[in-house]
């Protein structure tokens, strides 16, 4: 499949004129998938703030903790990564997105400011900055669902194709509440759960609908991707797919109903979410591939020079393999249950 | 009077938010290197306990600033392929591994070194950490010198492979070392110092009016005031012999220009009489900072707002240098921008950009003004709590 690909760009899967941007793509892919899921349930749980009592939210300001330095990060290593390799893309996309990345750098600064400004004041102080940080996260999540919303529609102007954005925006914010939630239902046992328990509940139903909507926009108003994706050979696998997509959310509803009895099947939920939304971008990429933005600019012709691309090559190549070493020792913990303070037996004094 | 072009907005949008990131990022090195001080002088012979306290105070400032110019750089990436879209198409190959350079060495100093400095002073041996200090003050310097160089650079396009576009490099020793950039860093220097200076003066004053001060309170103090005079000396020498390279010269200055630099020099001005205040008032009493009249130190509260504007606002005047060129000589500020942008979201989104500035503001005034009644709060943040 690599030689045909290469072959109709007339080149030689070994040119590196075909294999370098090949590589700063894979690198782009990995940190978008890396910030959706691991900022996503971060996002999902500064969203669910609101609907918390104040010892919960506490609780859930802790639970963010570990993996905040590393959160705020992505959004940032993704902008850099794209300006950095592919400007002719990034000039394209960031024109036609302005105002949902401009949100959602809106979005990200808030709240990273709230958290960190939340842990440095006193008691009296921090009402305002959970506020800020539930504000700033529903920014962030409208801001990457519109992002989403107009790939999906591909950047058309009409006004249904604006509005449907919208609306696969506010299906990527149920996305991310439901990440949240199911993070919080697998890490807790008691009223929180509960609590836990009915976001799910309402935000999978939403999320549902959100990705009917993304497939329908993109397979409807591009033809080619239409076509690409009812070719014979490649009809039953994107079906299968598609089927198994549905599936999970009844399996998700299934878990849910029966959460007290659940003790061993409760990290369920979230992992199934984190293969939601992993189909759903792999799904667009498979079906953008191997263009940049759909039938203007590919991948090969957005980045800058060869000499530029092969000096980033060999950054890229260090953050291909450090990154993903880095992310597991970092994220370690994600899927356990909540440790109290006091298990921690080398508590020292914090400063 | 409303007669603003589309492209004018844009220009206002961008170098706003580049100024507001530049002030949180100079004074966050600043910061830096005076913990760096702190640090040094605990292991010296005849070490007491102010010199620590004095770090245990200050290093929490410096989280917030770290916080808020990490997140203030993500604005600028995206307003730079937003706003101005034929600009890295131009400039990709000068760029391009800048941008990664940076973000690289970003990531590895936030995530390792300025983590470990802030969260893990308890598990390491004093030395250690010291050397953890030194590391992320050095690692954020280079950060800032390479983004001031690229932004001398883009005033002085040296080292051009010659007719090319997109521009390139053909020797990166002569983007790194034209003589412009290393008279810029001076000046930066200055203006680093100037804004930790006044905040230093601005705090300790008002700590100064909730309760009498303890011996590394006063030290603060004196420091403050020390770096606050000396740094504005140093910026008014390096404006004064660097003043044709930075600035555009008055003439040909738009009138908003001429009215931004009178205010930036006022308030100076206004700086300096109240360092000079303060020294004629310490040697006449030579008594400590700490015991100065009231009315003298609520006027120096006000001395950090008033320097953070002067230096925010030179920023601006910073930017006016080459008019219409964003690389100069070569690509227009017209060239860059595309007009998909309507004036009306433009601007919109400036003026939101704008109130969000003045919510992080407030939230680091108040802190900080918490900070100076009630003392800090100890931080935690271990893994493996949660």
């Amino acid at each position: 499949m690599i030689e045909t690909l290469a072959g109709s760009l007339g080149l030689n899967s070994y040119d590196p004129g075909f294999w370098m941007p090949l590589l700063c793509f894979v690198v782009f892919l990995g940190v978008c998938i890396a910030g959706a899921v691991l900022d996503g349930f971060d996002l999902g749980v500064g969203m669910l703030m609101p609907f918390a009592t104040p010892e919960q939210r506490a609780r859930m300001f802790t639970f963010l903790g570990p993996w905040r330095d590393m959160n705020v990060f992505w959004i940032f290593l993704g902008c850099a990564i794209l300006l950095a390799a592919f400007p002719k893309a990034w000039a394209y996309v960031s024109g036609g997105l302005y105002l949902p990345l401009m949100l959602l750098a809106a979005g990200a600064l808030l709240r990273g400011i709230a958290y960190e400004f939340r842990l440095r004041a006193l008691v009296d102080g921090r009402p305002v900055f959970a506020v800020a940080f539930a504000a700033g996260s529903v920014l962030t999540a409208f801001g990457q669902g519109l992002v989403l919303g107009r790939i999906a529609v591909n950047f058309g102007n009409e006004p249904g194709s604006e509005l449907f954005a919208v609306f696969i925006a506010l299906c990527t914010v149920a996305t991310f509440i439901l990440l949240g939630a199911t993070w919080l239902l697998m890490r807790v046992d008691d009223d929180l759960q509960q609590q836990a328990r009915g976001w799910v509940r309402r935000a999978s139903r939403l999320t549902a609908a959100g990705v009917v909507a993304v497939s329908v926009a993109l397979g409807m108003v591009n033809s080619g991707v239409f076509f690409k994706w009812t070719e014979t050979t490649r009809l039953p696998v994107v079906l299968l797919g598609w089927f198994a997509m549905l599936a999970i959310f009844v399996m998700i509803e299934l878990v849910v109903r029966k959460v007290q009895r659940a003790r061993v099947l409760i990290w369920l939920p979230f992992i199934l979410t984190v293969v939601i939304v992993l189909g759903v971008i792999g799904g667009i990429v498979f079906s953008v591939f191997p263009f940049f933005v759909l039938d203007e600019v590919t991948i090969w012709e957005s980045v800058s020079s060869l000499e530029t691309t092969r000096i980033l090559v060999t950054g890229f190549f260090l953050f291909l393999v450090i990154l993903p070493l880095l992310v597991v020792w970092y994220y370690r913990d994600l899927l356990g249950k909540e440790r109290k303070a006091r298990d921690v037996s080398f508590m020292k004094r914090g400063d | 009077m409303w007669d603003i072009s589309t492209l004018q907005l844009a220009k206002l949008q961008f170098f706003s938010s580049l100024s507001f990131f530049a002030i949180f990022g100079l004074c966050t090195v600043g910061l830096g290197w005076l913990l760096v001080f702190c640090k040094m002088m605990t292991h010296s012979q005849t070490a007491d306990g102010r010199w620590m306290d004095m770090y245990r105070f200050w290093v929490r400032i410096f989280a917030l600033c770290v916080t808020v110019s990490l997140l203030g750089m993500v604005f600028l990436l995206v307003q730079s392929g937003a706003l101005w879209p034929g600009l890295f198409v131009r400039l990709g190959p000068v760029s391009g591994p800048l941008v990664v350079l940076v973000a690289a060495l970003t990531f590895v100093i936030k995530l390792f070194v300025v983590d470990i400095m802030l969260y893990r002073q308890g598990s390491l041996a004093p030395v250690l950490h010291s050397l953890f200090v030194l590391l992320a003050a050095l690692g954020m310097t280079s950060i800032a010198m390479l983004l001031i160089i690229f932004q001398s650079w883009l005033h002085f396009p040296v080292g051009l492979a010659p007719d090319t576009l997109p521009l390139t490099i053909a020797d990166w020793r002569h983007f790194a070392l034209h003589s412009q950039a290393w008279h810029r860093i001076l000046f930066m220097t200055s203006v680093s110092g100037l804004g930790v200076g006044s905040l230093m003066v601005s705090i300790s004053a008002s700590e100064a009016l909730a309760k009498p001060l303890n011996t590394s309170e006063h030290l603060g103090f004196r420091i403050g005031t020390g770096l606050a005079t000396v740094s504005l000396a140093a910026l008014v020498v390096g404006g004064g012999l660097f003043g044709d390279e930075l600035f555009r010269n008055a003439t040909s200055l738009p009138v908003a220009g001429v009215a931004v630099q009178k205010l930036a020099l006022g308030l100076l001005v206004l700086v300096g009489l109240l360092c000079l205040a303060q020294w004629a008032w310490y040697l006449k009493r030579r008594g400590d900072f700490g015991k100065m009249p009231r009315w003298l130190l609520h006027a120096l509260v006000w001395l950090g707002p008033a320097g953070w504007l002067a230096l925010w606002l030179i920023q601006g005047l910073l930017s006016l240098r080459d008019g219409q060129f964003f690389v100069h000589g070569l690509i227009t500020f017209a060239e860059a921008f595309s007009d998909q942008q309507s004036a009306a979201l433009i601007g919109a989104v400036t003026v939101f950009l704008w109130l969000l500035f003045c919510l992080v503001v407030a939230g680091f005034v108040f802190l900080a003004r918490r900070a100076a009644r009630f003392g800090v709060v100890p931080v935690r943040k271990i893994r493996r709590t949660a």
